[in-house]
């Protein structure tokens, strides 16, 4: 395996083909997901099944690369099959580690993986030493994903405590949610990102043109309308142009 | 083995830059006949794209290319094959539609520049049944797609003569292109020089420097000392 540097630089994929995109960029570490409920961007026709994982495992494995699996979202309660087996099969396509949110699915995964690398996904939202340090102790977890919403100076302290490597978004959205658990996305849309893995489902997505303007619907309701020329984004609820105080802006996070 | 395919050896953007040159001097009847010899070549090509798009549910997607007088419908899922077809008057209407040029269309399929990218610059359109149209680009972008590759294999034992021919014009396009740059930039060097970096983007470029002289420290820093 190739060693690590100083940094670790971990992508995501959502393909067999970004996988090999990836590792050619340069990733140390690759992270993706099945392509079910079990990870936190289950797009359609997006991530991997359980042949093209262990395809790709293996690839980057022999390119001294290694790769995580994240099982990120919350099982409903009485349905927990489907993230056993997420675990299983990651644990049977040689994942160099599971990324992981819910407390039974890390349990689950401590008592009957105990081998699997454990990390800690950004979607448990432990943005402090004493919550992730129950997490350390109770389920072994090797690495934290810190919140996005964090400074540079807040990673830092927690870095100084904690006793875990950490891992940190360098690139993409900021969620300014908590972490795994938008109720905007869930009031909207009736979907789950933290079960169902998507905060802005597709099938609840769509444009329409509005005298020369574009509006962007997610569940019916607006969330932006842009002019003419004027480059467009996907319809989150994060990212939505709102007006408050009589003046439109975006609220919380600009999208990219 | 999906993994071990060798590398396309035609230069990229291929594909993209003859297209619009070449398509729309072709009359709708042979679009849609060079478009299903395609579809035969891509899979042949990569039979899991056909079976991946065969496993979707079952969905038509118009899609039209500005450049060109015929819209194709994509028929696929509800385990069969994809078809791809020349959208008729009257026909049945198709779940979404896909628009663009045909350019930024091949980009799209050969998954050289990110779909929402292409749709956010209004390079793409979409109306209708985003979600399909959204399941269909992910469902592209699993495979690595090699339109100029495709095209030049239906031309049988010309195809080699044909790709060195191509990579041939691509090669003195991109010399052209290059000089052009070149000419241009020289011509506006003295007004470059004369324009004073603004202090916030030079205070940045100052940090960065500083940043990536530690980071460098820090990982000689860690070869030397791995137990640490």
């Amino acid at each position: 395996m190739r060693p690590i540097r100083y940094l670790e630089l971990v992508c995501p994929a959502g393909t067999p083909a970004a996988l090999r995109a990836a590792i050619a960029a340069g990733a140390d570490t690759v992270y993706c997901g099945l392509a079910d409920a079990t990870t936190a961007r289950n797009y359609p026709g997006l991530n991997f099944s359980p042949e093209e994982l262990g395809e790709g495992i293996a690839y980057a494995h022999a390119e001294g690369r290694r790769v995580l699996v994240a099982v990120n979202t919350f099982p409903r309660a009485g349905a927990t099959a489907l993230w056993r087996r997420a675990l299983d099969t990651a644990a049977e396509a040689g994942a160099d580690a599971v990324i992981l949110a819910d407390l039974g699915v890390l349990d689950d995964a401590a008592r009957r993986h105990p081998k699997l690398r454990r990390h800690l996904s950004v979607q448990a939202a432990a943005a402090n030493p004493l919550a992730i340090a129950f997490y350390r102790e109770r389920f072994a977890i090797s690495r934290v994903v810190l919140p996005r919403v964090l400074a540079v100076s807040e990673v830092a302290a927690l870095i100084a405590r904690i006793g875990v490597e950490a891992e940190v978004f360098a690139f993409g959205s900021l969620g300014t949610m908590v972490e795994g658990r938008c109720y905007l996305s869930s009031y909207i849309t009736g979907r789950s990102p933290s079960s169902d893995g998507v905060c802005a489902p597709a099938e609840h997505v769509a444009y329409r043109e509005d005298g020369g303007a574009l509006l962007a619907c997610l569940g019916g309701a607006v969330m932006n309308r842009f002019a003419a020329g004027e480059t467009r984004s996907y319809p989150t609820p994060c990212k939505a142009r709102l007006v408050t105080n009589g003046e439109a802006s975006y609220l919380f996070e600009e999208p990219v | 083995m999906l993994l071990s395919r060798p590398r396309p050896i035609l230069p990229p953007h291929l594909a993209a830059a003859l297209a619009p040159l070449i398509l729309p001097m072709l009359p709708p009847a042979a679009i849609e006949r060079g478009a299903a010899l395609l579809l035969v070549r891509l899979a042949r090509a990569e039979p899991r794209l056909i079976a991946a798009l065969a496993a979707l549910p079952p969905t038509r997607i118009a899609v039209r290319a500005t450049e060109l007088r015929a819209t194709l419908v994509l028929a696929h899922g509800g385990g069969r094959p994809p078809t791809l077809t020349r959208a008729l008057r009257g026909g049945p209407a198709p779940d979404a539609t896909l628009a663009g040029t045909l350019g930024a269309l091949i980009d799209l399929l050969e998954g050289r520049i990110d779909g929402d990218a292409l749709f956010f610059s209004r390079a793409l359109t979409v109306t209708g049944d985003s979600a399909a149209v959204v399941m269909l680009r992910n469902t592209l972008d699993r495979f690595e797609i090699d339109i100029a590759a495709a095209a030049l294999g239906l031309l049988g034992p010309f195809a080699a003569p044909a790709s060195r021919l191509a990579a041939r014009l691509d090669r003195i396009a991109r010399a052209g292109r290059a000089r052009i740059e070149a000419f241009h930039r020289a011509l506006h060097a003295d007004a470059a020089e004369t324009q004073a970096e603004p202090p916030s983007l030079a205070a940045l470029r100052a940090e960065q420097r500083r940043l990536a002289a530690r980071l460098a420290r820090l990982e000689r820093r860690a070869e030397e000392n791995p137990a640490a």
